[in-house]
């Protein structure tokens, strides 16, 4: 794939990213913002129910908690909406040659957009809870570009597979909230035992590590940050061994 | 000059069976593959205006694709020496919650163009299809009329020396034909290749001058529109 082609196609994934929004939220009046307070009463019943349960004050959770729930809405949109997404985008893809991974990239894109929306309830949390912002947060730049980079091919996979096999159009959504709860996204996970092991073995818990290791520890370069960028390099390797062996999406549409 | 030169071309596609309760995770068996366009030979020279017969479910509307490459044949080659716009079904991709102005803006993006060409050739759409105070509203509450006079007036705004159409703006009502007809016959005059697959008679003999019959993904009969017409009505 050449320098121009890779730009034609983020440039196209960004436009159909935009306009998705836009569809999406056409005619509210806060637009893409309303998914920003989304978050934050998903934060703040989550804030208060942790709390409840630990005996705590919610504001001693609400930071990583904020920082779980961003990352964690992200993943789980992702991959929850790639079950429709031919489905959805099949007018354009019968009407035009874009790729199947543009659109893929699309709704990562698009995904990542509402991530930068959501960033600002984070930053709002840490001001409330923690009386300023700590210097690991910047980590969720380059955190959101890898994260989004090794979703985009599960989104293409999931994408195909569900237009094959409907059964996990209906099914995959469930996993994804199951897995919420296999995630620490509501708890911390301890350094040895079960939870520990979950944690390591489970791919979609390690963007949320990564950013809690560097914004609430200091640890920036962590096994989490090692093995999201081993998952992103392997990933894209095997998509591009086994791509030519794939049938065109366009068949099944 | 050659449009196009199709070789032996070749598209099978996936019909979905019943799912055996026996064999609820084998997935092959779900599937049975058709083959949509068999064997599929032909040229078209620059300038030509083709039709293309057929009863639903021919092939017509994959040979489009084939043609534009959208699809890609399983085997076989298609040579294309021009590049080329379509109309090919009344969605054309666009957002129903989007304006038409909006859904244009976006076709001609995902289509290459920057965002000030972009621009400027929305205002030419927006002049050509005559939807005034519409053209900025959701297209979701467009009439079947309105829609292809958009679609329409999309594909055609910028010169292409091919335009592929499948039925097209049948829908449109009699001022709009007369518009289309006329920016139709502008391309013609500067050799533009015309394939378009069509039931109306009457469209096909106005816009062609070379019929294609097609019957269950092969071709049965090339020659002028007349014959195919006829070879089509009465075999």
């Amino acid at each position: 794939m050449t320098k121009s082609l890779v730009f034609d196609e983020l440039r196209i994934s960004t436009h159909l990213a935009w306009r998705d929004l836009r569809s999406r939220f056409a005619h509210t009046v806060l637009g893409p913002w309303w998914s920003m307070l989304n978050l934050a009463f998903v934060l703040l019943g989550s804030s208060v129910a942790v709390a409840l349960i630990s005996g705590t004050s919610p504001r001693d959770h609400a930071p990583r908690l904020a920082v779980g729930l961003a990352i964690w809405t992200l993943i789980s949109n992702c991959l929850s909406e790639a079950t429709g997404l031919f489905e959805a985008e099949r007018g354009t893809l019968l009407n035009s040659t874009i790729t199947e991974s543009t659109v893929a990239l699309q709704l990562v894109i698009r995904n990542g957009i509402v991530f930068l929306h959501n960033s600002l309830v984070v930053l709002a949390t840490f001001l409330i809870c923690d009386n300023g912002l700590p210097a690991g947060l910047i980590l969720l730049l380059p955190v959101l570009l890898l994260t989004m980079t090794t979703l985009v091919i599960p989104v293409i996979l999931v994408a195909r597979w569900s237009i094959i096999i409907s059964d996990l159009k209906v099914f995959l959504p469930s996993i994804v909230q199951f897995s919420f709860f296999l995630t620490p996204v509501l708890w911390s996970p301890p350094n040895s035992g079960l939870a520990s092991r979950l944690t390591v073995f489970n791919p979609l818990s390690w963007p949320i590590e990564v950013t809690k290791l560097a914004v609430f520890e200091r640890n920036f370069i962590s096994k989490y940050f090692l093995l999201l960028i081993l998952l992103c390099v392997v990933e894209i390797a095997a998509y591009f061994f086994a791509r030519r062996r794939l049938q065109s999406i366009r068949k099944y549409l | 000059m050659k449009s196009f030169i199709v070789e032996n071309v070749v598209y099978t596609r996936p019909l979905r069976q019943k799912v055996q309760m026996t064999k609820p995770f084998s997935w092959k068996h779900r599937l049975e593959w058709r083959t949509v366009i068999d064997q599929v030979s032909f040229t078209i020279n620059a300038g030509e205006r083709v039709g293309i017969l057929g009863p639903n479910g021919a092939g017509k509307s994959t040979l489009l694709r084939l043609l534009s490459g959208i699809f890609e044949p399983d085997s076989g080659t298609i040579q294309r020496v021009s590049d080329c716009t379509t109309i090919l079904d009344g969605n054309f991709g666009m957002s129903p919650e989007l304006s038409g102005r909006d859904n244009c803006n976006s076709r001609l993006r995902i289509a290459g163009l920057s965002t000030n060409e972009a621009r400027e050739l929305t205002a030419e759409v927006e002049d050509f299809c005559g939807l005034g105070i519409y053209f900025n509203q959701p297209i979701r509450i467009y009439s079947s009329g309105m829609l292809a006079r958009l679609i329409f007036s999309i594909a055609t705004c910028k010169f292409h020396e091919t335009v592929l159409i499948d039925e097209g703006f049948g829908m449109a009502d009699a001022e709009f034909q007369a518009q289309a007809k006329q920016r139709l016959s502008k391309m013609y005059s500067a050799s533009s290749t015309i394939v378009l697959a069509s039931h109306s008679d009457s469209i096909l003999k106005e816009h062609c001058t070379r019929g294609l019959v097609m019957v269950a993904g092969k071709i049965k009969f090339d020659g002028t529109i007349d014959d195919a017409i006829a070879y089509h009505n009465h075999g």
